[in-house]
């Protein structure tokens, strides 16, 4: 399978948070039943945050213009990335990739341990409390290994998400961006083609990577190094075992006479003893 | 619409005013996203920075109920700097027609002003008569003389006088151009607080619409209508339209964008007191004693209309079936009859309080939330001696009298009846886009528990009332007993699919549908139950809903004719009313000459011989000579439904003026700058609004409603499933920065907002979406909050914005104004 | 032959009661470690691990803490002991640790107190080893406490964690490799923690010379047998 990716072009975007809903329909995610355990977020993103029953959301962010706003809005999800922190954190395997780039929990072998949360740089997966397990996006893979869109993009009014051949989405991203620097959206900027070894969602960010609230250059960070420390432990535990080896194996004529020590004297006096 | 939602993306300018289409009607933005893609510019005018403003390329702040200010100043604008489309002001619109003397317009008041009535006398707003032309009733109107035709006497066509070179004075360009040339660009900008260069800037760029071949289209909604000069506000546009060329071609138009998805049907289907099933008039009492009388008065003197006979006729045969005959009028005395009084949704709610109505029935309608001052309405429910009401959820018009509603139960004796309906998945059915796209949907699932279809359910009810009336009489059991109810199947179950064939009309005599309205007779011969949609189910040789127009599903955008341009017609898929038109007046896309203003989206051509289509035309283009159709050369008739046979810009049939003007609303913080009228001077104000308005001494912030993509009219189908609640849980009120500072409150307080009408909490959502208007020089400020919220269900309740809204109407439609009042806001006390 | 007593009855009930905890610690911990045996084992064996590995924890922090409340003389005299000035013989004894270790045939050592200049640095790295692993596991356990899963305390704590792991397992093994005796100068000295700890005179003139000597004269933990 050739590889997939979403492209998310904000300027197209009318946070009408069709997709937010598809994502829940599609993947029976619940939302809460009763008033009571709602919050007023102040303001139209709602819910603040994802969850493990929210995949996705989309975020809204203001910056105040002469008249009007800008009303910046992001879709917040999984972004696939081809070097995935949460598949490396995952101690389990529970975390792989598709052939298509989609980078999916295997709900049956997660055991709810959060290495991926806290390895990821978009703070994308979830822990669930009650099921002891984490969930996230996985672009619906159900449906695009059946040859359609995913839930969101399929639900997506204004062609703001789509969903295709990466190499393609990446090249429609570029001319999009260039598109729309013409159109005077001069920091309009492409995300996704090149970070962390290429996402597979590709966003074009109209007023820029910062207005968008996307992270510039993510890092895998400290996973990285976490991820170098079990060779680094194995070699260190087997250099440790070597070298005591050969310290025993050095140490096979060690021979000593019976000490004595004569208080009075406060003398040691070495005999000679007979194996 | 004039045009279809698909048609936007033939625009070059969209102009969404009054209406916030990327949240409201989402689809929409898909073709204005193509249309923006093509180059299109996207511009957005509403108080409020919306979901809509955050993709516009240019964004106008506008007071709310400003609208024809700022119409009349661009209206000025475009005369001033001569950006019309003249050849087709000349015409296509009534531009050159002349005033009679009688008509004056002075200090806001138009002639023929009666004070003590608060009414004006219409007729002094006439054209000057050239000719009286009667009817030829031996030639094209042949028809009255059929026999089985009911006799009455033809309205005689008074011809105007004209001057198309436009200089007479009295002509209706330079009365308009005269009336509008006192919205100067600061005077407009100090009525609707949009600072003068935003304004000037969308002046610029929608007024370029005028170059021909250009297309500049109007995307709107309640926005513009519920206010007490909603109907001005419409007509507004489409003379702005009429002004740049606009009406009838590919990417323009006047579009509403109805709020629900059938509230076209609705109104085709005749929802409303004033009007019958293809607007038609209501019978009143008064001046239609007779079937005669009323097509003597009612029928148009020129031009379409003048078939009303037909369609009436056919109605009538429809609704009585063999009972209705020449001999008995065609069962005309069986009509329910107007009394003169109004009877819209404010006066019924009046009337109930008054207790002249005691019971009610309600068919999904939650007036409850969605009617204006419902505090008031509650109340006048509880006089009422029993309702029932139709819905798929318990609504809170259903629970008023419980202690939820914040009233004592013991205290209400209304019997509440709450009949479960199956929502449009459990039914079979059509529904009617804002595009006029009749479109069949079939049953995907059964309804839940004892839910019925609405059919099922007027189909019981009229049967027992049959048997009723049968057996123990009463006043006037004919009106039911004979009501020709021929909709059940063979087991006694109403099919829509036979109502759908009563509606499309069929001959009389066999019972095969009609092909079309065309084959409509005055004289008894055919049964159609509402004419403009004749045509959509009209196979003869089959009733399932796939082998009619209705349910046709060819995805292919094709032209009807070959060498056409394929403009987003997709005349294959389902049917668009009237006989499958998709764009409307199309007549005017092309001159005098019938030569497309712009080639590449063509709609119709004149090549020399014959006309090139590439939707219905919209006007006469062949007729049947010797059993032969013959091509009829461009003439100028490019608005058929019009007596004139063009478009109005001076218009006598409104109640308020033939010519919008600016007005405050019915509560307002200021004083009218462009006349010493304050408000809307033809608007009737009932008691109880009379009693609750409010001045801004006391009440000094504007607000407005507004709804949100996340939740539906009254929230029924949107705040009972969690997944919707989620994305917008909490009742809100939008607040400038600057007023929260000077009102305390930060974004997540409480707050209380309230005028004569009621107070109701929400949450502060302080935000710079909006922000203070300078208007006269003075501050305005001005507040929103969506409508969704209530007391019922479990999973979202919050305060009812429309307990603060007044029920106070429009002149001509009573239609309420929702979108600009009074009210005070403090953070709530702890 | 004479022995003096090195090890308490208390001293080696909590030894081996922190060796269980400590190793069955290792090992469940290392089936999250290694994404392979992880991968074998299964979801309900690595959840019953993952029980036992934070009721080991509560043994491994409480027991230490509970031998401190009990036994708070025991933990001075401990204290004291790794508390010590940097003298000539203990940085002798730094020169030749390795060619002891590795040449152990022909290396000798410098007299010592009665804990060796490396069994200070190897405890005390243990010490600090074990607090960080304690600490970081508590974090690990109760992520809500500290900011979630996604905050920098957590996953720093997570890298601490098996970076202690990692230090505290190499000591671990060379631990064994002395204290049981494999290595050959400390053949015999099981006894200490397998037995009823004590160590011969010879034993302990040879390794903790000083300390030995002090003991001897004072005679109070010397037995004849």
């Amino acid at each position: 399978m050739a590889e997939t990716a979403i492209k998310y072009d904000s300027s197209k975007c009318t946070a009408c948070k069709g997709c937010q809903v598809a994502c829940k329909q599609w993947n029976q995610l619940p939302s809460p039943l009763l008033a009571e355990e709602y919050e007023f977020t102040k303001s139209f993103q709602s819910p603040l945050d994802l969850s493990p029953n929210t995949w996705l959301i989309i975020n809204f962010s203001e910056v105040k213009q002469d008249i009007g706003i800008d009303w910046n809005f992001m879709r917040n999800s999984c972004f696939h990335c081809t070097e995935a922190a949460c598949e490396m954190a995952c101690p389990v395997g529970a975390i792989s990739h598709k052939d298509n780039g989609a980078v999916v929990i295997d709900e049956e072998k997660c055991i709810g341990c959060r290495y991926c949360v806290a390895s990821c740089p978009f703070s994308v997966p979830r822990w669930d409390e009650a099921r002891n397990k984490t969930f996230k996006c996985w672009q619906c893979f159900d449906r695009t290994s059946a040859g359609r869109a995913p839930a969101c993009v399929s639900t997506c009014p204004t062609g703001a998400l789509e969903f295709g051949d990466r190499d393609e989405m990446v090249a429609a991203a570029k001319e999009r961006v260039a598109e729309l620097k013409a159109a005077g959206f001069t920091k309009a900027e492409l995300y996704g083609e090149t970070e962390l070894g290429g996402l597979h969602t590709i966003v074009v960010a109209h007023r820029g990577l910062d207005a968008h609230g996307l992270k510039r250059d993510p890092k895998i960070g400290v996973t990285e190094f976490w991820q170098l420390l079990k060779p680094l432990g194995g070699i260190a535990a087997a250099a440790t075992v070597g070298g005591l080896g050969f310290s025993f194996l050095m140490s096979a004529k060690y021979k000593r006479g019976e000490f004595t020590y004569d208080e009075a004297t406060d003398t040691v006096v070495e005999k000679e003893v007979e194996k | 619409m004039t045009n279809h939602w698909i048609d936007f993306k033939n625009a070059d300018v969209v102009l969404a005013i009054g209406g916030n289409n990327a949240e409201n009607h989402p689809i929409s933005m898909k073709w204005v996203q193509e249309a923006k893609n093509n180059g299109a510019k996207y511009i957005v005018v509403d108080p409020r920075f919306n979901r809509s403003a955050a993709v516009a390329d240019i964004y106008g702040p506008l007071r709310s109920g400003t609208d024809i200010a700022f119409y009349g100043g661009l209206y000025n604008y475009i005369i001033q700097n001569k950006k019309y489309q003249e050849d087709y002001v000349k015409n296509y619109t009534n531009a050159p027609f002349l005033v009679a003397e009688s008509y004056s317009f002075s200090d806001g008041l138009f002639s023929g002003y009666d004070a003590s009535k608060g009414k004006y006398d219409a007729k002094q707003w006439a054209y000057q008569i050239a000719e009286e032309v009667v009817w030829d009733t031996a030639g094209a109107f042949a028809w009255v003389n059929k026999p089985g035709t009911p006799a009455f006497t033809p309205p005689v066509y008074k011809k105007a006088k004209t001057d198309p070179t436009l200089s007479d004075p009295r002509c209706v360009w330079n009365l308009m151009a005269e009336h509008y040339s006192r919205y100067t660009p600061e005077l407009v900008s100090s009525i609707t607080g949009m600072p003068q260069d935003r304004l000037l800037e969308i002046y610029e760029a929608y007024a370029a619409t005028g170059e021909p071949g250009k297309a500049g289209t109007i995307l709107y909604a309640m926005g513009q209508t519920q206010h007490t000069y909603g109907s001005q506000n419409v007509r507004a546009m489409a003379m702005l339209q009429m002004l740049l060329g606009n009406m009838g071609i590919a990417g323009g138009g006047v579009n509403a964008l109805r709020g629900e998805s059938n509230v076209q049907g609705s109104t085709d289907m005749a929802m409303l007191f004033h009007i019958i099933p293809g607007y038609n008039p209501t019978p009143a009492a008064a001046t239609h004693p007779t079937l005669g009388a009323y097509l003597g008065v009612t029928t148009v003197p020129n031009g379409y209309w003048t078939n009303r006979p037909k369609f009436i006729v056919s109605y009538l045969k429809e609704l009585y079936g063999d009972y209705a005959t020449l001999a008995n009028d065609y069962a005309y005395d069986m009509m329910p009859k107007l009394n003169g009084k109004n009877h819209s949704h404010i006066s019924m709610f009046e009337q109930m309080d008054t207790g002249s109505i005691e019971g009610l029935f309600l068919w999904g309608q939650n007036p409850a939330v969605g009617g204006p001052n419902c505090s008031q309405e509650r109340r006048a429910m509880a006089k009422l001696k029993w309702m029932v009401a139709v819905d798929l959820w318990e609504t809170e018009t259903a629970i008023f009298w419980s202690d939820k509603a914040n009233v004592d139960p013991a205290t209400i004796d209304t019997e509440v009846f709450l009949l479960p309906a199956a929502c449009h998945y459990e039914k079979m059915g059509e529904v009617a886009n804002s595009g006029r796209w009749i479109q069949w949907r079939y049953k995907a699932v059964e309804p839940p528990g004892d839910a019925k279809d609405d059919l099922e359910i007027a189909t019981e009810m009229v049967l027992k009332l049959k048997d009723l009336y049968e057996a123990e009489g009463g006043a006037n059991p004919e009106q039911i007993t004979k009501l020709s109810w021929d909709y059940l199947d063979a087991d006694g179950h109403a099919d829509v699919r036979l109502v759908a064939r009563a509606v499309n009309g069929y001959t009389v005599s066999d019972g095969k549908p009609v092909k079309n309205f065309t084959l409509l007779g005055a004289d008894g011969t055919t049964a159609c139950g509402n004419w403009i949609y004749s045509g959509y189910y009209n196979n003869v040789d089959s009733l399932e809903p796939q082998d009619q127009a209705t349910g046709a599903r060819n995805n292919e955008d094709k032209p009807l004719d070959d060498g056409m341009p394929a403009i987003g017609s997709y005349l294959g898929w389902s049917f668009a009313w009237p006989v499958n038109r998709r764009i409307i007046y199309n007549r005017a896309s092309a001159d005098a000459d019938g030569k497309p203003y712009n080639e590449a989206k063509a709609i119709v051509k004149w090549d020399g011989a014959k006309w090139l289509r590439s939707d219905v035309p919209d006007f006469g283009y062949t007729k049947v000579v010797d059993g032969e159709a013959v091509a009829i050369p461009p003439n100028k008739t490019a608005f058929m439904m019009n007596a004139e046979g063009v478009s109005r810009f001076f218009a006598s049939g409104n109640a308020d003026g033939p010519f919008p003007e600016h007005y405050e609303p019915f509560e307002s913080p200021v004083d009218n700058q462009m006349s010493s009228q304050n408000i809307n001077p033809a608007i009737t104000i009932v008691e109880s609004a009379a009693a609750t308005r409010g001045t801004p001494d006391k009440f000094p912030y504007v607000m407005t409603t507004f709804r949100l993509t996340e939740h539906w009219q009254t929230g029924q189908l949107t705040r009972n499933l969690p997944w919707l609640v989620e994305t917008m849980p909490k009742m809100f009120v939008e607040i400038s920065p600057t007023l929260a500072d000077e009102k305390g409150i930060v974004s997540g307080d409480n707050v209380v907002i309230q005028n004569n009408r009621g107070a109701i909490t929400a949450y502060a959502m302080v935000t710079d979406r909006l922000q203070p208007f300078t208007i006269g020089g003075k501050t305005v400020h001005q507040i929103a909050a969506p409508w969704h919220w209530g007391y019922g269900g479990t999973c979202a309740v919050g305060g009812i914005a429309n307990d603060l809204t007044p029920n106070v109407g429009d002149a001509n439609t009573m239609i309420p104004e929702y979108k600009a009042f009074l009210v005070d806001i403090r953070k709530q006390e702890v | 032959m004479r022995y003096i007593q090195r090890q308490s009855a208390f001293a080696r009930g909590l030894h081996w009661i922190h060796t269980i905890a400590c190793l069955s610690l290792f090992a469940t911990g290392l089936m999250l470690f290694i994404p392979q045996v992880a991968g074998a084992v299964g979801v309900a064996t690595l959840n019953g691990a993952r029980l036992v590995h934070r009721v080991m924890a509560a043994i491994f922090i409480g027991a230490p803490i509970l031998g401190i409340i009990i036994n708070p003389k025991g933990f001075k005299h401990f204290w004291k002991s790794m508390v010590f000035k940097w003298d000539d013989d203990d940085k002798e004894f730094t020169k030749k640790f390795f060619p002891y270790l590795l040449f152990g045939a022909k290396q000798h050592m410098p007299p010592q107190r009665e804990q060796k200049s490396g069994q200070v640095v190897a405890d005390g790295a243990i010490v600090i080893f074990s607090i960080l692993i304690s600490l970081t596991g508590i974090v690990l356990v109760w992520p809500a406490t500290f900011g979630g899963a996604g905050s920098a305390m957590w996953t720093w704590s997570l890298l601490l964690h098996d970076v202690s792991m990692v230090l505290l397992s190499v000591l671990l093994i060379a631990h064994i490799y002395i204290g049981a005796g494999i290595f050959k100068p400390y053949r015999g000295m099981g006894r200490l923690m397998f037995g009823d700890g004590k160590v011969s005179e010879t034993d302990a003139l040879y390794h903790w010379g000083t300390w030995a000597k002090e003991e001897l004269r004072k005679g109070d933990k010397v037995t004849t047998a």
